[in-house]
């Protein structure tokens, strides 16, 4: 007896698993068609570092203190800066990450002591050598492309 | 119109012939065919669209596929017996090229109508398993072998019951002719007379062309690509073309067998021709074929074997015994 | 190594590499089958491909920097990772953290645990040959990345917990998203039950393959639920609660045999606790800061040594930390579960086939990394 109501209930979860994924075979697809149409990054999302913009300077505020180099796990930031004359506050000239060895932890952003860095929300990045991931904020904050 | 063409066509060499370059053709266009088919179930049922960039839909992707592969660089393996290598891929098609001669797609369009048609389908069949063992031993790799060796013993295994539940048909119609099998369903497919005959037909036909849940001689996550690990290039593609003809073969045999060829349902044609009926079954045999891929999990080497000898085999020697007592007292 | 391969072999008896590169090892694992025709007579599974030196790492970074690396052991569980490290910091520097905090790391974390699972559920029926609930699973999983996504900014090595605190504050539309996915996760159990529950076939695979029983898993340390599946019923969120675990109601499902199938079915009630639990966090979830005041850059812990375990999705895990009072570790060890849920298999495997092997190594849910370090 066992026998046919193995061979019957067997069988019959088969059909059951059959009607699974026919339910699903008439559904409308889920996935996005990557290139032809794109989903818009969440607020959190962490691109690579970039030097924000402050209205009241019109430029960042970066004084090239070197937390954030002194911090990140992967020294993935250089950064130089001048003095104008004695007296003055130093200002960075230089700001340089290389993106691929980044792991995107997000610590120098809160090692910041003047809150100059945000994420990036670019994730289009690629390049042909790895010289390409060598990004320089202040020019890209000059070409206002942050 | 067919009959015209047909016997426009006449008989004897000429039709071989034209039946041989049209044969090539069809199965070719219809393997890429099967293949697009094939990727285009799998991604609906798995809620995503399948191939959309080559051609509308993805309709030519896989002739772009198939250019590539044939543009590939054809790899032997050091340590592979060379001519075995060379020659399985091949010998694994020339038996589909031959089950095409008598498949009848209609009353008339059958290239060679011979009175042992089926009897010349499942001895043909069984030449693939030979490709696929000299294939898998040629390659000399480990996964290769086994995969080999599964598919030998999965294929005697399950060419019993398939040849036991074609023979309950056999016997309801006393011949091996397709064209009188079919004509023999005009009003009743057999599936109806014979569900159970049907039933372990296309299971064992699953088996038969290594396809999910029997698909063991080339399980990827077991055996990596099993009896074709060491194929590259177009042999590997004529392995991949080969199990989509096949499974053609076996879906049009089971068409043909149990629902009616030709025929419409119940004798009604609907003012369908009898090609377009046969394809429309066929294609749907097909479809519940690529259903079962993508639903279930595979069986085990062992459980494989259990159920063909345990179940298959009892359930379609019991149901040939009940066919012939009442063939005999009708 | 070389050794083995030279020793003479017995005759039918062939050597297999499952490994390091295979479809079904998850990872860079390599098993040494010796097979007699499908039967395996031994097996031995060879760790170290993926070797990356994140212990060392760990002494060579202050505290502060260890954290990405966390997330990048086990990369399934990447915030689970993250939140222990924290605790181990936490408990060796006193820092005490908001109560709005720990709420919103046990929701995160039993989020992590459930997609873990998840992508577990679905490579499992993969490796098995069933390639579309994988699918179906990811589509699921997919919800809890977006969630997270939203929240910490990363989709896979979150880097999201700090000492004291967590990264960002989570919003009202992260809390309706965690309400929704969890109703929508209880709509899909029938659909994946019908699909791979009940099948036959599935059901052949797994029942009475790959038994670890309750002694064998005790010998080989083997934790997570390969333990509970064999009936002990260990979960260190019970048994040393940790965190804030403590104040919610959940239950350990535990198996009977420790066959595969009960591995399935414990991994499948676990995903519903975590969606009590986090149920219930989110009910309570406290208002107030996410994070101290005080953001601890350079922590240095006074000199000692500590551990701290955790539950995983994989089982109990530790972070044992030396502090010679400096700012960097002088040692730092990570126990995990994976280590000690594949050298069991050593014994497992013996007698299977080798479509048995792969059905038991999907069913030990191995992150090969975690073992390598």
């Amino acid at each position: 007896m066992g026998y046919w109501k193995e061979i019957v209930e067997g069988g019959w979860s088969l059909v059951e698993g059959m009607r699974v994924t026919a339910k699903r075979l008439v559904r409308p697809v889920v996935t996005v068609q990557y290139p032809r149409q794109t989903i818009d990054m969440t607020l959190a999302y962490r691109g690579h570092i970039e030097l924000k913009k402050f209205a009241e300077s019109g430029s960042h505020r970066c004084v090239a203190c070197g937390t954030c180099e002194r911090t990140c796990p992967s020294h993935v930031i250089k950064v130089q800066g001048v003095k104008a004359h004695a007296r003055s506050d130093k200002v960075a000239t230089h700001y340089w990450i290389d993106f691929t060895r980044c792991s995107l932890c997000g610590l120098c952003v809160e090692a910041c002591p003047t809150e100059t860095l945000k994420f990036s929300r670019e994730y289009q990045l690629d390049g042909e050598t790895r010289w390409d991931g060598v990004i320089d904020l202040i020019q890209r904050l000059e070409e206002n492309r942050s | 119109m067919t009959e015209t063409v047909v016997a426009a066509a006449g008989s004897g060499w000429l039709r071989i012939i034209i039946g041989l370059i049209v044969v090539l053709l069809f199965s070719q266009l219809n393997a890429l065919f099967l293949v697009w088919l094939e990727r285009k179930v799998a991604g609906h049922i798995q809620l995503r669209p399948g191939p959309m960039e080559v051609g509308p839909h993805g309709i030519l992707q896989t002739i772009a596929d198939g250019i590539k592969l044939v543009g590939k660089e054809l790899i032997t393996p050091r340590s592979a017996d060379r001519i075995l290598f060379v020659i399985a891929p091949v010998l694994v098609f020339m038996p589909v090229l031959v089950a095409f001669l008598v498949l009848p797609f209609d009353q008339h369009l059958i290239i060679r109508d011979m009175n042992v048609g089926l009897l010349l389908i499942f001895a043909f069949s069984t030449f693939s398993v030979l490709a696929i063992l000299l294939g898998g031993w040629a390659s000399n790799n480990k996964y290769a072998l086994l995969g080999a060796i599964r598919s030998v013993a999965q294929n005697v295994a399950y060419e019993i019951p398939l040849l036991l539940s074609v023979m309950s048909v056999v016997l309801m119609t006393h011949s091996f002719r397709f064209s009188e099998i079919v004509a023999a369903q005009h009003r009743f497919w057999f599936i109806f007379l014979q569900p159970v005959a049907g039933l372990i037909f296309f299971i064992a036909a699953t088996a038969e062309t290594n396809r999910a849940p029997f698909d063991i001689p080339e399980a990827e996550s077991e055996l990596i690509a099993g009896f074709h690990t060491e194929y590259s290039g177009m042999r590997f593609g004529l392995f991949f073309l080969a199990e989509y003809t096949n499974m053609f073969i076996v879906s049009a045999v089971a068409a043909s067998l149990f629902f009616g060829g030709w025929q419409g349902p119940f004798g009604f044609s609907l003012g369908l021709p009898g090609l377009v009926w046969f394809l429309i079954k066929v294609y749907i045999l097909l479809f519940v074929l690529m259903w079962f891929r993508w639903t279930f999990p595979r069986v085990r080497f062992d459980q494989l074997m259990n159920f063909s000898w345990k179940v298959m085999i009892p359930l379609s020697l019991a149901n040939l015994l009940v066919t012939a007592v009442v063939v005999k007292l009708i | 190594m070389d050794e083995q391969l030279l020793e003479p072999v017995r005759e039918n008896i062939y050597q297999l590499n499952l490994g390091p590169q295979h479809p079904s090892t998850h990872g860079v694992l390599r098993v040494l089958l010796k097979l007699d025709g499908e039967y395996i007579v031994e097996a031995e599974p060879v760790i170290g491909y993926g070797h990356r030196g994140h212990e060392k790492m760990g002494e060579n970074h202050t505290y502060l920097q260890f954290m990405p690396n966390t997330s990048r052991m086990d990369y399934l569980s990447g915030l689970i990772y993250n939140h222990g490290y924290c605790l181990a910091v936490e408990k060796m520097c006193g820092i005490e953290v908001p109560e709005r905090a720990r709420y919103i790391r046990v929701i995160c974390a039993e989020l992590n645990r459930i997609s873990s699972h998840l992508l577990w559920f679905g490579t499992y029926v993969m490796d098995l040959g069933g390639f579309t609930p994988f699918l179906y699973c990811f589509d699921d999983r997919e919800q809890i990345l977006d969630l997270l996504d939203g929240v910490s900014g990363s989709r896979l090595t979150y880097s999201y917990c700090r000492f004291g605190g967590v990264n960002r504050d989570v919003d009202d539309a992260f809390v309706a998203g965690a309400r929704r996915f969890i109703a929508r996760l209880r709509s899909r159990w029938v659909d994946y039950h019908n699909l791979v529950t009940k099948n036959v076939i599935f059901i052949h695979r797994v029942r009475d393959v790959g038994i670890i029983d309750r002694d064998l898993a005790l010998r080989f340390g083997v934790t997570g639920p390969n333990l509970r599946a064999a009936g002990v019923a260990y979960d260190l969120r019970k048994i040393e609660p940790y965190e804030v675990y403590d104040r919610f109601d959940f239950e350990v499902p535990i198996g009977g045999k420790g066959d595969a199938q009960d591995r399935y079915h414990v991994r499948l009630a676990e995903m519903e606790q975590s969606c009590r639990i986090i149920e219930q966090a989110i009910e309570a979830l406290p208002a107030g800061r996410f994070r101290n005041e005080y953001r601890y850059q350079h922590v240095t812990p006074p000199k000692g040594d500590y551990y701290l375990g955790f539950e995983s999705a994989r089982g109990a895990t530790g972070y044992y930390l030396v502090s010679d009072g400096s700012r960097y570790p002088y040692r730092c060890h990570i126990r995990v579960p994976s280590f000690g849920n594949l050298q069991v298999l050593t014994e497992v495997l013996k007698g299977t086939m080798v479509a048995d092997a792969i059905s038991i190594l999907g069913s030990v849910d191995l992150v090969i990394p975690e073992i390598d370090r």
